[in-house]
C-alpha cells in the first residue's frame, strides 16, 4: 500500500521552491517601479449634481519643480487630467509649479513624512512619503482634497485639486 | 540559466516516488520527544542568498496527539552593494502545541496537524551606506545608525508529517502570523524579523520544511 502523505510532503516541497523562484524575479524595470513613488494629483470642478467634484480636462498644462525651471516635468501637454510628479527625497518639503491654459501660474506645497524603507538586495532603499500637509496659491486652485497620504508606486490618486471655473475669453 | 538548470536539478530531485508499503502495527501510545530542523531557510538562500534563517525544533508528545513545541532560530543578513548595505542579526523564540488530526491506529507515522504558536523575535540591524537617487530632484546619501528592534506575534497552521525510515521523519507546514506588538518609535522597519517574516507587514504566510528525528521512550 502506498504511503500518500510521503509524495505530498515532497511535492509541497517542489512547489514552495518553484513559488520562491518566481516570487523572487526582479530586474531593472522591477525595482525602478519599486523605489519610485509618484504622486499623484488629479484635476476637478467642485460643481456636479451630487455635489461631489467633476473631473476636468486641461488643454494644456507646463509643470515643474520649485527651483527647476529648467527641467519641466510637464511640457505644454494637452488634454490633462492628472499628472504625476516625482516628490523630493533629499527634504520633507516639495514644492510644483503649474502653469494653466492663459499663463495662469499656481504652485503646490506638499509636506510629507519620509520613511525610509529597505525594498530589497537587488533594489536597495527607498523614500515613502506621507503626506502631512497641502498647501497652494489661489489663481486657478480654488481647494484640494488629500484622498490618500501614503504614496507608494501604485496607481491612486493623492490629492484633488479644485479649479475655479474656466470663465473663457 | 546557470539559475534555471540548478532550480530544475533541485526540482528532480524533490519529486521523489512513493516508499514501499508497511504493515499495519498493533499500536501502544509511548511518549516521545523529537527534535528538528528547518531547512526552509536553504530554500530562501536560493533566492536570497543575502539572508538567511535556520530554526531547529523540540517537540514533546505527552499525550496522543499532543505535541507541545518549542522552536529556536537565528536570522542574518548582509547586503553589500555599491549603492547600498544593510546589514542585521537577530534570534527568535517560539512556543505552542501541535495537534494530530490523523487516529494513529489507521496510519501509523502520519501526521496531519494544526498547530498553535506564540512567537518573539529580537535583532539588531544598521545601513552604513544608502543612496537614494531620483532622476528629477538628485540623490540623497544617508545612512542608519545601529538599532534594535523586536515582535511579538501569534501564528496558527497547519501540514503534514511522515516517516521517511527509521525514526526519521519529515514534513511542511503553513502558518499564518499575526503581528500583535512590536518596537515604537523606530527610524526604519527591519527588512526581515527574526522568526516572522517580511517586517514591513503585519501578517504573513509561510511555508516551513522540516526534518526531524524521534526519540521514543516511556511506558
Amino acid at each position: 500500500m502506498r504511503r500518500p502523505l510521503i509524495s505530498q510532503v515532497f511535492s509541497a516541497f517542489a512547489i514552495s521552491i518553484l513559488l520562491l523562484i518566481l516570487a523572487s524575479c526582479q530586474n531593472e524595470e522591477v525595482c525602478a517601479d519599486a523605489t519610485s513613488n509618484p504622486l499623484r494629483m488629479g484635476f476637478y470642478l467642485p460643481v456636479s449634481a451630487d455635489g461631489s467634484p467633476q473631473a476636468y480636462t486641461l488643454d494644456s498644462l507646463t509643470v515643474y519643480g520649485v527651483g527647476r525651471p529648467d527641467s519641466l516635468i510637464y511640457q505644454n501637454a494637452k488634454k490633462v487630467m492628472a499628472i504625476d510628479v516625482p516628490i523630493n527625497p533629499t527634504t520633507d518639503r516639495t514644492g510644483y509649479v503649474i502653469i494653466f491654459p492663459e499663463n495662469i501660474i499656481d504652485t503646490v506645497w506638499v509636506d510629507c513624512t519620509l520613511h525610509l524603507t529597505f525594498i530589497s538586495a537587488e533594489c536597495g532603499f527607498a523614500m515613502r512619503p506621507e503626506i502631512v500637509q497641502v498647501s497652494h496659491t489661489k489663481n486657478r486652485i480654488s481647494t484640494f482634497q488629500l484622498i490618500q497620504n501614503l504614496v507608494t508606486h501604485s496607481f491612486e490618486e493623492h490629492i484633488k485639486i479644485l479649479l475655479y471655473p474656466d470663465t473663457g475669453n | 540559466m546557470k539559475n534555471i538548470s540548478k532550480y530544475f536539478f533541485i526540482l528532480i530531485l524533490a519529486i521523489s516516488p512513493g516508499v514501499k508499503a508497511q504493515e499495519a502495527e498493533t499500536l501502544v501510545f509511548r511518549q516521545n520527544v523529537s527534535l528538528g530542523y528547518d531547512v526552509s531557510g536553504f530554500a530562501r538562500k536560493l533566492i536570497e542568498p543575502e539572508v538567511f534563517m535556520h530554526g531547529i525544533s523540540a517537540g514533546f508528545e505527552w499525550r496522543p496527539n499532543w505535541t507541545a513545541s518549542l522552536e529556536l532560530g537565528t536570522l542574518g543578513i548582509d547586503v553589500q552593494r555599491d549603492s547600498h548595505q544593510y546589514l542585521a542579526s537577530g534570534f527568535f523564540v517560539r512556543s505552542g502545541v501541535n495537534y494530530n488530526l490523523l487516529q494513529k491506529t489507521s496510519m501509523p507515522g502520519e501526521e496531519l496537524f494544526v498547530s498553535f504558536r506564540y512567537g518573539f523575535g529580537s535583532l539588531a540591524h544598521e545601513a552604513p551606506n544608502i543612496s537614494i537617487i531620483d532622476p528629477y530632484w538628485g540623490s540623497l546619501e544617508t545612512s542608519l545608525d545601529p538599532a534594535r528592534y523586536s515582535a511579538h506575534w501569534a501564528e496558527i497552521g497547519g501540514g503534514l508529517k511522515t516517516r521517511l525510515f527509521w525514526n526519521i521523519y519529515i514534513g511542511w507546514d503553513l502558518r499564518i502570523r499575526l503581528k500583535l506588538a512590536r518596537s515604537s518609535d523606530i527610524e526604519m522597519e527591519p527588512y526581515y524579523i527574526s522568526g516572522f517574516g517580511k517586517g514591513k507587514n503585519n501578517s504573513v504566510v509561510m511555508l516551513h520544511y522540516s526534518v526531524y528525528y524521534k526519540f521514543p521512550f516511556g511506558k
